[in-house]
């Protein structure tokens, strides 16, 4: 008995076909489960140089190991696909309970291959799946999508990933949307658009919890974790404050960027700080079987967005929509977290997008006429909600804008790629790569591009002193934390593990968990399981060499190389100096040459030999 | 020596020292030292914000000079420097 379901669902839009298919037993043996299923499925299947909104691109929505079981912090789940955005392999993660709900159902995984003729939801219930045209959802934001098919399945055990306008209409950095949660980052709504796919509606009624080979040992676990929880400074913290808490710390760093990323100093930052989003929470909430909850929901109480409601703001998302343009208005970011929501965009993305147009404003490469006749000065924040608005509906300038900063920065022309602040193509998250330097290193070698995510540097940000410490200012001497960190996280995303609701979760625990959920002795210990990290990023990392991508993607914009820090207390005149030798210890750690390409020493080691012919042609 | 402190979202702080930024004269020279010189001057509700269990509460961090993180088992060890500037905050991330 084990907590795999040893089979994933493949739907074919293009034929309306649904088909259970067995996996491998190597496949779950060498890539254990969540992410490590998702680059094994698409590196397989998905041919290089596919166009990611074409009907060849593969979407997967995927459930960690231990989703659904009730172990705190593992109720995540992953949507992986090839990204419009940036070419690359993409994650993106979200929270809630579609997780939980796709390992009830029945799959380790769900594989949307094709593309629909018309507008499609699908309906999925164990053993039955109903491709049902979705001509009266088309154009609904995703609040409205949800509330019909709630009404239309009941609420209770229906559970729904769906894309508001902004998929529809192939925003490069559209999200799909859970509840009020967000799988956003790299554009995998627009994927979904391009699928004619608006939603998968999944009822659980009937449905059991997944198997566990020692459920006793398992709940043990899983209780004596919940009573350290009660208690634990940590997570009260989560709890209460949910993310907004950064902004003050990232503030008082230097490490928050402001008017993208030029300075490190917003004036009026405590507008929209941690005690201000407190005097504007209603509640919070939780994912599943998840007790940080540490979801916070505000509500605007005055000025013109009184009444705005939001689940969130995160930190990212004060960043994006305060820093980034200079705006201290807590109501509108509330509000535009909402809109974001609603209409299903990336608010990281969107804000960046705002904050390059107002910069390209502010240098006279853009006029009020290249925009339609706004004048986006920075802290204008009723300029966002247009932005947002025309991005949306790609109406004038929105219609550039929507292709992400990257591409928008080739079409303007005039000197703009200088100001789109993003790595490989995604748009860069609230910490100053120039004053959080391994942060910077991670931006520049993450398989996705620009995510904070993908191996978060917290030994930077709260002194975490494994594998060992760090000094954020120095010039060198990051690339193995780096790596380090992407390997544990890879680890983790096999869970699938939340970093909000890791308290207390040890290494050791999530081997303890695993074994116990899947009766695997190979997953005991704690050194060998970075193994399967180590994997899942290299394929990735491969996935990205056989579309082009190579040492000359793993960069910075070029203003973190010319720019010293403005303005940044502590942080102030910091730059990247050595972004080679950072990238040369970073290869040099993960076993890549110095193109970035794994040896194929490597590969061998990591049991990726089939690997080694398809990126042969891509050693210089 | 003079040592400037901080506090961010460290419950209690503001009740135990009537404000969350400020210049303390220390006697001692040590990360340590600074803690307990706080717990003695301000007392209980100082110690309330240190203190869990009798020792000290690990999950409030220092961070010196915003730039070197302070370990609590390395408290005693980390020498101070006149002019330092001290952050007490929670060791908390995430984005």
């Amino acid at each position: 008995m084990s907590v795999y379901k040893n089979k994933f669902l493949k739907i074919d839009l293009s034929i309306n076909e649904a088909v259970e298919v067995p996996i491998d037993a190597e496949v779950i043996r060498d890539f254990l489960g969540g992410r490590g299923l998702g680059i094994e499925y698409l590196y397989k299947h998905l041919a290089p140089n596919t166009d990611p909104l074409g009907p060849d691109n593969i979407l997967l929505f995927i459930p960690g190991i231990l989703g659904g079981t009730g172990a705190p912090g593992f109720s995540r789940w992953i949507v992986a696909t090839k990204s419009p955005l940036t070419g690359t392999y993409i994650r993106s993660v979200c929270g809630g309970k579609f997780g939980a709900a796709l390992k009830h159902v029945g799959y380790d995984f769900i594989a949307v291959h094709g593309r629909a003729d018309q507008p499609t939801y699908l309906h999925l219930s164990p053993d039955k799946v109903h491709f049902i045209a979705a001509d009266d959802l088309w154009g609904q934001d995703t609040f409205a999508t949800q509330d019909k098919l709630w009404d239309k399945y009941g609420k209770s055990h229906t559970h729904i990933a769906c894309i508001g306008p902004a998929g529809e209409n192939l925003v490069k950095f559209a999200a799909i949307i859970h509840e009020k949660r967000a799988a956003a980052r790299g554009g995998v709504g627009a994927v979904m658009g391009a699928k004619n796919l608006k939603a998968i509606a999944i009822n659980t009624a009937g449905c059991v919890m997944p198997a566990l080979h020692d459920r006793e040992a398992f709940l043990t676990l899983v209780r004596e974790h919940n009573e350290i929880l009660k208690t634990h400074v940590r997570r009260k913290k989560m709890t209460t404050y949910g993310t907004t808490f950064m902004t003050d710390k990232m503030h008082e760093l230097g490490i928050f960027p402001v008017k993208n990323f030029q300075e490190g100093c917003l004036p009026g930052v405590e507008k929209i700080g941690v005690e201000a989003f407190q005097k504007l929470k209603t509640a919070d909430y939780g994912c599943y079987a998840c007790s940080t909850r540490c979801g916070n929901v505000f509500k605007a109480t005055e000025g013109p967005y009184k009444g705005a409601e939001s689940e969130g703001p995160e930190y990212e998302t004060i960043f994006s929509f305060g820093g980034e343009i200079a705006n201290t208005d807590a109501g509108a970011i509330i509000a535009a977290d909402a809109l974001c929501d609603r209409l299903g965009l990336d608010t990281i993305s969107m804000g960046v997008v705002a904050g390059f147009v107002m910069e390209l404003y502010e240098k006279g490469i853009l006029t009020s006429e290249d925009l339609d006749g706004l004048q986006p000065e920075w802290g204008e924040h009723e300029i966002l909600f247009q932005l947002i608005e025309k991005v949306v509906k790609r109406e004038g300038i929105g219609n550039i804008l929507a292709e992400g900063t990257i591409k928008a920065a080739q079409l303007i022309g005039k000197g703009a790629a200088y100001y789109a602040m993003t790595a490989k193509g995604l748009e860069l998250p609230g910490y100053e790569p120039r004053a959080a330097k391994a942060h910077g290193l991670g931006y520049a070698v993450s398989n996705i591009g620009g995510s904070h995510m993908y191996g978060y540097s917290r030994q930077e940000i709260s002194g975490f002193m494994q594998p060992r410490e760090i000094d954020r200012f120095a010039d060198d001497g990051k690339g193995d934390v780096v790596g380090w960190n992407q390997i544990k996280k890879a680890v983790e995303e096999t869970g699938i593990l939340c970093n909000f609701a890791d308290t207390n979760i040890t290494q050791q625990l999530i081997c303890d968990l695993y074994t116990c959920a899947t009766g695997r002795s190979d997953l005991a210990d704690v050194k060998s399981i970075d193994t399967f990290g180590e994997r899942i990023v290299c394929l990735e990392r491969c996935f990205n060499i056989r579309e082009g991508f190579s040492r000359k993607d793993d960069t910075l914009p070029e203003r973190m190389f010319k720019e010293p820090l403005k303005n940044a207390g502590p942080a102030t005149g910091q730059i990247i100096r050595k972004m080679d030798s950072l990238l040369d210890e970073y290869y040099d750690f993960m076993g890549y040459d110095k193109n970035g390409i794994p040896t194929v020493e490597k590969l061998n080691e990591l049991g990726l030999s089939n690997v080694v012919p398809d990126i042969s042609k891509f050693r210089p | 020596m003079q040592i400037h402190l901080k506090f961010i979202i460290v419950e209690g702080a503001h009740e135990a020292f009537g404000r969350t930024d400020f210049t303390f004269e220390l006697e001692g020279v040590s990360a340590g030292d600074l803690v307990r010189e706080l717990m003695k001057n301000y007392g209980s509700p100082a110690e309330h914000v240190f203190l869990a269990d009798g020792h000290y509460e690990e999950n409030i961090q220092i961070i010196v000079n915003w730039r070197k993180f302070v370990p609590p088992e390395r408290m005693d060890d980390f020498q101070l420097q006149d002019g330092d500037n001290i952050l007490f905050t929670h060791m908390v991330e995430g984005g």
